[in-house]
């Protein structure tokens, strides 16, 4: 025990240049890759401007649009990860949160009442998940499989399968999903704020030290005394205001709500944030990395897009990333 | 009119409902007082040797096997057993289950489901997961159809080169877990994408560019063989979904594999220091969870006759999951039962048939059986026989 502490600290801490410091950061090669990737298509898309148009106003837009879903999704999810556990009704909670959001307001309701309303079912979902997880000491992914299976055909029931058309107000409108400055879209500007807002949870508070302390190693942070339970479900908490934050603002620019989510959605976010340098074991991650594994996400698929691939690459390269990022990942924990 | 019948209906649901949560809990209460009833009479007679140590306890054989992996999903089995026949007793006219017709579809159906649960169980056991037995499960038949009918391969062939396909991909998964030290959650799922990108890639159409489905005709023969009826309400496929389950009954229980599957789930760590070649017990399990996805591929798309490329999408490998853990099978390996695996896939089978036979929304079967995964797995923790779990 006491040599291989030695040898941890002594290949640690002999880290040779900045290079390698930057890579010993668990977001280190996602940063590095996603930065890789911008860079050549920006100078490919320069090149040729007519057949790769990436630097684009209608595919920037395009992306601020279609990242902040899974983006947000994402850093809630990577925050559970981060304190050990998992959530696989995060998908359920983003189609029904929507759908509880339209039905209040299509009601007669205050569109506001309608968000609460839509935020209260997810912290309680949230809540539920937490306390089965925490006091039966069952493991997460049963739970949340569990309740993945309860809420998404729990939603069918509520809906009888029938899509509700809405109109929210315009100024709700602008706000979630509008444009700033002609380049800017609102949902990534709301993408940032949540990140930051995560970012300060993590790494500002004392919740988030909380988390990697408890993902890291149950038992000694019981022995430092944190309130292990309390520290579980508050992650869980977030993890699920994440997804119905997502789920209402998916919705709010089509105007049309269904409860069915798009399937897969909840595996895609745990992708996300493992390619981000999150453990699937929880204790060490970061929310630079979980973005920019979201962003990655979406950006292999505006790519094969933009080059005119036929569509069937799309799902062929994510497999493939999903794997590549990971074996990364994992070199480099064994290296630093 | 109609009002009150849904009325009348919904009161049916609900108070049927109410019964089968009453009976759980009194039939859970009532094994959990033998247990004690029993622990209290072995006391008296063995006080000496239960005062040692509390944890080695001579256990009697009724006492292990109701403390077993699957004496919680055996019971209820048997509950939903009871219940079955009590219904058909009291409404002989609206309560189709023991029906020709109702048997034969059951058991046309669970098969399926069972083999798959099978294969993913023996992984599970093992200690790893593979999320994409949907995509093998599409694609080893889509290949063998393909190769059958549009190809011109004769039968023997074109079915080889289905399974061969299955076993690259269980190598793949179990190469890229063992070798690459990729969790197998995150390996599965990477092989989950690139296959629903595979099966995209076989079924589009070159001119339109939309996938489209794609018809298997086997000869009659290899039908029967298949899918073929034998007598009644009884099918090939229960005939195969027996022969599964007793050969990896065999396997692991009777077999020096499945005692190094036991020992690779249970503590790796222990197990390579045995001598106990733990990449290569991981590999071949991954191989066995493929082809047993793909078997069930095949059965079910020779029944069908036609092989949708929307398979992929149908989250058959968080059931299949489901099944397992409902069963008994420890989530992270190192414990669980053939028998609890079967009977956690025929209740997810029975279940969704129950409530059609009631006519409830076809919703409630996934509500019901996200409360009885939560429930159940409460439960195995609470009553098993490891006490000292790893640290979850």
């Amino acid at each position: 025990m006491n040599d291989s502490l030695n040898n941890l600290a002594s290949t640690r801490y002999v880290l040779k240049g900045p290079l390698d410091r930057f890579r010993a950061h668990p977001a280190g090669n996602v940063v590095l890759v996603f930065l890789l990737v911008l860079l050549s298509c920006s100078v490919v898309s320069l090149i040729y401007p007519d057949n790769f148009r990436f630097i684009s106003k209608p595919n920037l837009i395009l992306l601020q649009r279609a990242i902040p879903t899974l983006g947000i999704m994402s850093l809630g999810v990577g925050l559970l990860m981060i304190a050990g556990e998992f959530d696989l009704s995060v998908g359920a909670v983003f189609g029904l949160s929507a759908y509880i959001m339209a039905m209040v307001y299509t009601s007669g309701m205050p569109i506001l009442l309608g968000v609460v309303a839509a935020l209260v079912v997810g912290i309680i979902v949230g809540l539920i998940n937490g306390w089965i997880t925490t006091s039966f000491g069952i493991p997460s992914f049963i739970t949340t499989l569990g309740t993945l299976f309860i809420i998404r055909s729990g939603g069918r029931l509520v809906s009888d399968n029938v899509p509700i058309i809405f109109q929210v107000p315009d100024w709700f409108k602008t706000l979630m999903t509008g444009r700033m400055f002609g380049y800017l879209q609102m949902q990534f500007v709301w993408f940032i704020i949540i990140a930051i807002i995560t970012w300060v949870i993590l790494n500002r508070h004392t919740l988030g030290n909380h988390f990697f302390a408890v993902g890291g190693s149950k038992v000694s942070s019981l022995q430092a005394g944190i309130n292990v339970k309390k520290t579980k479900i508050f992650a869980f908490v977030i993890c699920s205001i994440c997804a119905v934050i997502a789920g209402i603002m998916s919705v709010i620019r089509v105007g049309v709500v269904n409860t069915d989510a798009k399937p897969l959605m909840e595996l895609e976010t745990v992708a996300a944030c493992v390619i981000g340098g999150v453990a699937l074991t929880g204790g060490r991650g970061s929310i630079i990395g979980v973005a920019v594994g979201a962003i990655m996400f979406h950006l292999v698929k505006d790519i094969i897009i933009l080059a005119k691939f036929p569509a069937y690459y799309l799902d062929l390269f994510i497999g493939l990333a999903i794997v590549f990022g990971v074996t990364l990942n994992q070199i480099a924990k064994k290296k630093y | 009119m109609k009002n009150t019948l849904e009325l009348t209906d919904n009161y049916k649901i609900k108070k049927s409902l109410a019964i089968i949560v009453r009976l759980f809990i009194f039939i859970f209460f009532f094994k959990k007082l033998i247990e004690k009833l029993i622990e209290k009479y072995m006391n008296k007679n063995k006080s000496q040797i239960s005062s040692e140590s509390s944890r080695y306890i001579q256990l009697t054989k009724f006492q292990t096997v109701l403390r077993g992996p699957s004496s919680n999903v055996a019971v209820l089995a048997i509950i939903l057993f009871i219940i079955t026949l009590l219904a058909t007793w009291l409404y002989p006219n609206s309560f189709n289950f023991y029906t020709p017709g109702n048997l034969a579809v059951l058991s046309q159906h669970i098969p399926i489901i069972v083999i798959m649960s099978i294969g993913v169980g023996t992984l599970m056991i093992c200690g790893e997961f593979d999320l994409s037995i949907a995509g093998v499960y599409t694609l080893c038949p889509f290949i063998t159809a393909s190769a059958l009918n549009e190809m011109g391969w004769h039968l023997f062939p074109s079915v080889l080169i289905g399974f061969v396909v299955a076993l690259v991909i269980g190598f793949a998964n179990g190469f890229v877990t063992t070798r690459l030290k990729v969790p197998s959650f995150i390996a599965s799922l990477g092989m989950m994408f690139f296959l629903k990108g595979v099966v995209r890639w076989f079924s589009e159409n070159p001119e339109t560019g939309v996938p489209g489905s794609i018809s298997l005709s086997p000869p009659e023969w290899f039908f029967n063989i298949m899918a073929g009826q034998i007598f009644g309400s009884f099918y090939a496929q229960t005939l195969w979904c027996i022969f599964f389950a007793i050969l990896a009954y065999l396997f692991l229980n009777l077999h020096t594999f499945g005692n190094h599957v036991f020992a690779t789930g249970g503590d790796k760590d222990a197990a390579e220091k045995d001598g106990i070649n733990t990449s290569k017990t991981k590999i071949i399990a991954f191989m066995i969870c493929s082809f047993c996805a793909a078997f069930a591929g095949l059965t079910s798309s020779t029944r069908v006759n036609l092989i949708s490329p929307g398979q992929t999408f149908s989250g058959l490998e968080l059931q299949a999951i489901a099944a397992c853990v409902i069963g008994g099978v420890y989530l992270f390996g190192g414990r669980g039962t053939v028998l609890g695996i079967v009977l956690g896939a025929c209740l997810f089978g029975i279940v969704g048939n129950l409530l059609v036979i009631i006519r409830a929304p076809g919703e409630y079967t996934s509500v019901f059986m996200g409360f009885i995964i939560i429930f159940l797995v409460i439960l195995n923790n609470k009553l098993g026989l490891a006490k000292n779990k790893k640290d979850l």
